[in-house]
């Protein structure tokens, strides 16, 4: 498994390194803008920083679906299939390497802003003014951890769960079309209707078993959750299985 | 090497290595390659090599020494006489050839006589 | 060991593979000999599960063949597949990640021979080139069974003789090897049978030794005779 996710991440290098590249430029002009007063740069800085976290943690998802997809129609599709790895293993390194590189480079970019952000406010305002600021957060913070624990996990469960949807429910789209249509012309947009298709399947099953009217809305939010989860699980051995017994490479 | 296709394989491999015991290119007792080897060499099966030797044993060509490999007999003697098979077996192709020419014996050995004492004149021979 | 039964594979209208069955034992060298577009590759595909059939199988030690099989059953495809950003040292890198039979000294000890470089990226191969890496990195596995699919093709004769000699250096009295080819007057005295397809079918499978022995004829008479004239042999 640590053999494939090694390679499932040369894969994906290339952009990353670009990602980084674009990142380091606007950080620069940011940079600049703060201790140059170049209020332009600042901007300029700042919106680049944003987009690069945004596009970027979206990119390296789909990405993902895109490696994938080469992966199943191309050639390079032996390198995957002459190992002696199972499909399962195959989709399996390539969730937890996409979900590591998404995690990284979120923690990545958080980082990154408080970086920034503590070091203008250093500049900017004075280390006096910064220290002040520090302890007002943390009271503030102090005080909002304590209603927004639960809240925390549920967006972190929120935020997980439709990732792994969209790349579950992206790779049973790309192994349908694979195996249907067998590298074919199309194959790429065959397996964008398919993947909208199955998102639109799963959210009425999800419908349908959790009941709308609950009194309580974290049983229904646990409910959500678990239920989704039960259809990635579902996705991702269906795909699997697709793989290991019908798909031809 | 070349094979004709009509024969075994193995069998013209053993012919090559006979030859190469009487001319002296293989020495009385020297040791034979292994049968991988053998099959690199001349770019044979292996399968096919290892009858090669069993072959060769059983005629009394090459003998295996336990654990060290095979290796060409010992024997004067047997070297003579497959010289002297081997001969033979040129003569009469030889002869086979002349008597679908409509060539008798007698006349065969007459042109044999001829062909060589002109070479001779030319300074061919030997 | 490798065991093929009634084997089909249909794509769309065109039938690829029909009915195939046969049997490999241990210790042999096969040819499988047929020209192109007669099923060879799409059989050998199917052999270590990269292509399904769409009826029948093949079975390694009795059990289908799939990830299991693939630890001992050494492919290479006829097509180039590594991934683009590879260099030569980085192919080995992958077979040693993946595969424990393989053997980085044999690996470039083969390198070395095939005059190749480690530090080749493989996007730059020539075809010639792109062949022996594809057959130094196979034959650098310990397997038991190997099949390579067209290994001669498009390369010169020197090179020919040393991808021969890999491959007599790999054979042993309990491996397998299959060998797809058309150039059949090289293959024939290295192999010890013959597997003949034809449209589709397996026509016959026959030894070397015992067709010269038996019916004093050569593959390469066989060969003309199958698919010369369009009449199928009798063994």
């Amino acid at each position: 498994m640590l053999k494939l996710m090694k390679y499932e991440l040369r894969k994906t290098m290339f952009s990353k390194f670009i990602l980084l590249l674009i990142t380091a430029i606007a950080e620069i002009a940011y940079l600049i803008g703060v201790f140059f007063d170049w209020d332009r740069g600042l901007a300029i800085g700042l919106v680049g920083l944003m987009c690069c976290a945004m596009f970027g943690i979206l990119y390296i998802g789909i990405e993902s679906l895109l490696v994938f997809h080469r992966d199943l129609n191309t050639k390079q599709s032996y390198m995957l299939f002459l190992t002696p790895t199972s499909s399962y293993q195959v989709l399996g390194a390539k969730v937890i390497e996409n979900g590591v590189s998404i995690l990284l480079t979120g923690a990545f970019f958080a980082a990154l802003a408080a970086i920034d952000f503590t070091v203008s406010v250093i500049y900017i305002g004075g280390v006096k003014q910064f220290l002040d600021l520090l302890h007002e957060m943390m009271v503030n913070f102090q005080v909002e951890i304590n209603i927004s624990a639960q809240s925390l996990a549920m967006g972190f469960f929120a935020i997980l769960v439709s990732w792994l949807m969209m790349v579950v429910t992206g790779y049973l789209a790309i192994v349908l079309s694979a195996t249907v249509l067998a590298g074919r012309r199309f194959s790429g947009v065959v397996s964008f209707i398919i993947y909208l298709l199955l998102g639109w399947v799963c959210g009425w099953i999800v419908d349908r078993c959790v009941p709308v009217s609950m009194v309580n809305d974290t049983l229904e939010f646990v409910l959500t959750i678990g239920a989704l989860f039960i259809e990635i699980i579902v996705m991702y051995l269906a795909a699997g299985w697709i793989m290991e017994r019908r798909l031809s490479v | 090497m070349d094979y004709n296709p009509a024969l075994p394989i193995y069998l013209q491999v053993m012919t090559a290595i006979k030859h190469d015991i009487v001319v002296g290119r293989l020495a009385l007792g020297e040791k034979m390659p292994s049968v991988r080897d053998l099959a690199i060499q001349y770019t044979i099966n292996p399968n096919t090599a290892g009858r090669v030797y069993k072959e060769l044993e059983s005629e009394g060509v090459c003998f295996t020494r336990r654990g060290m490999g095979t290796f060409v007999t010992e024997e004067e003697e047997k070297v003579l006489q497959m010289k002297e098979e081997m001969a033979g077996d040129l003569i009469s192709q030889f002869l086979g050839g002349m008597r679908r020419l409509g060539i008798s014996r007698e006349e065969a050995i007459g042109l044999v006589a001829r062909y060589q004492s002109k070479a001779d004149a030319d300074g061919n021979g030997k | 060991m490798l065991e093929c039964r009634e084997i089909t594979k249909i794509y769309g209208r065109k039938t690829a593979v029909d009915n195939v069955s046969f049997k490999l034992e241990p210790g042999k060298i096969y040819a499988m000999l047929g020209p192109n577009g007669s099923g060879k590759t799409t059989l050998m595909k199917m052999a270590v599960g990269l292509v399904k059939p769409s009826s029948g199988g093949f079975y390694y030690n009795g059990k289908p063949v799939g990830p299991e099989s693939r630890r001992e059953v050494a492919y290479m495809s006829t097509e180039p597949y590594f991934y683009n950003w590879m260099t030569i040292k980085d192919v080995g890198q992958y077979y040693d990640d993946f595969f424990d039979d393989f053997s980085m000294e044999i690996y470039e000890r083969l390198i070395q021979r095939m005059e190749l470089s480690e530090e080749m990226k493989t996007k730059s191969l020539s075809s010639g080139m792109m062949a022996k890496l594809k057959i130094a990195v196979t034959m650098a596995r310990r397997a038991k069974v190997y099949l390579l699919d067209e290994p001669l093709n498009g390369i010169d004769l020197l090179a020919r003789d040393e991808i021969i000699r890999s491959v007599l250096e790999a054979a042993g009295e309990d491996t397998t090897l299959v060998i797809s080819s058309h150039l059949v007057d090289e293959l024939e005295k290295v192999v010890d049978a013959a597997i003949f397809i034809k449209e589709s079918h397996l026509v016959e499978m026959c030894g070397v030794e015992e067709l010269r022995e038996e019916r004093g004829k050569s593959v390469v008479d066989l060969y003309r005779e199958i698919y010369g004239h369009g009449g199928e042999a009798t063994c």
